[in-house]
């Protein structure tokens, strides 16, 4: 009984997973002109957390061969993505370029003001889910 | 020898305690925008999130920062906003930070003042709910 409660437990902290923010801007807010109607735009993408893929992998391997033929890959993998991140790696890289045209379409006068920027990441194992979330006020 | 040992104990354990409160921050992120001539109305609005051992669950901490500093701004626009995103380590609990701070400026010169102050309770802005959000965009 104690084991299937502590299975359900960390089942439940994997699931949920962990919010990691990475960064945040505010840009001007003005609240001068009149009534500002707010919206919300999300684009988000999946990321591959690379070395603990090769961790998992390396558990499924018998071999020691394997295992050091799986580290040779890993540190590969490593020198290819150093340097700073924010989030774990995308198969693509312009996941997030259409935000722009969003947010025109949410806006089409093109007035917009108080628009905040949040990037931020949700860490599962071995995936993660990557996001940028745009906030704003739109001045009708 | 027993007085010795209780002293070199309790001269660690200070240690500890002024390593563990000093703590360990990190900046994580820092913007700002063009900054106003007129900066006699500054405002300020900060949100924070601990949890133990870093684990967050969400980022919906940062939403209210816009609400906060335009209800220090009644009418007016705030400009020149300084953004700063901040974690602090305290041993086994993460605190992250952001500040937001600008200026409000009115357009005409008999504009009311504007009170100034940290938190602010009342939010002229609609809050930005999630119901009006767009869906979430994954890309293969």
């Amino acid at each position: 009984m104690r084991v299937l409660i502590l299975e359900g437990l960390c089942a439940a902290l994997l699931l949920a997973g962990c919010a990691s923010l990475h960064h945040y801007q505010l840009g001007d807010i003005d609240a001068s002109r009149g009534e500002l109607k707010p919206f919300e735009i999300q684009v988000d993408e999946t990321g591959l957390d690379t070395q603990e893929a090769m961790e998992v992998g390396k558990a499924f391997v018998a071999s020691d061969s394997g295992k050091q033929r799986m580290g040779d890959a890993q540190a590969i993998i490593a020198l290819f993505q150093f340097g700073y991140v924010t989030g774990d790696p995308t198969f693509d890289d312009d996941w997030a370029d259409g935000l722009l045209a969003k947010v025109l379409d949410r806006c089409p006068s093109g007035r917009i003001t108080g628009l905040s920027v949040v990037r931020e990441s949700m860490d599962y194992p071995v995936v993660s889910g990557e996001i940028v979330t745009l906030k704003g006020y739109c001045i009708p | 020898m027993t007085m010795t040992l209780l002293s070199v104990s309790r001269t660690l354990f200070l240690a500890a305690c002024v390593a563990g409160s000093a703590a360990c921050t990190s900046l994580q992120s820092v913007s700002v925008n063009s900054v106003p001539t007129n900066r006699s109305r500054p405002v300020e609005a900060t949100e924070s999130n601990t949890a133990f051992l870093g684990i967050h669950f969400d980022n919906d901490f940062v939403d209210d920062l816009p609400s906060q500093l335009t209800a220090q701004c009644p009418g007016g626009k705030v400009t020149g906003i300084f953004t700063k995103h901040e974690s602090t380590w305290y041993v086994l609990v993460e605190q992250r930070e952001v500040r937001v701070s600008g200026y409000c400026v009115y357009e005409r010169p008999s504009a009311p003042k504007a009170p100034v102050a940290k938190r602010a309770s009342a939010t002229p802005l609609a809050p930005v709910t999630r119901t009006e959000s767009a869906p979430r965009e994954s890309q293969p």
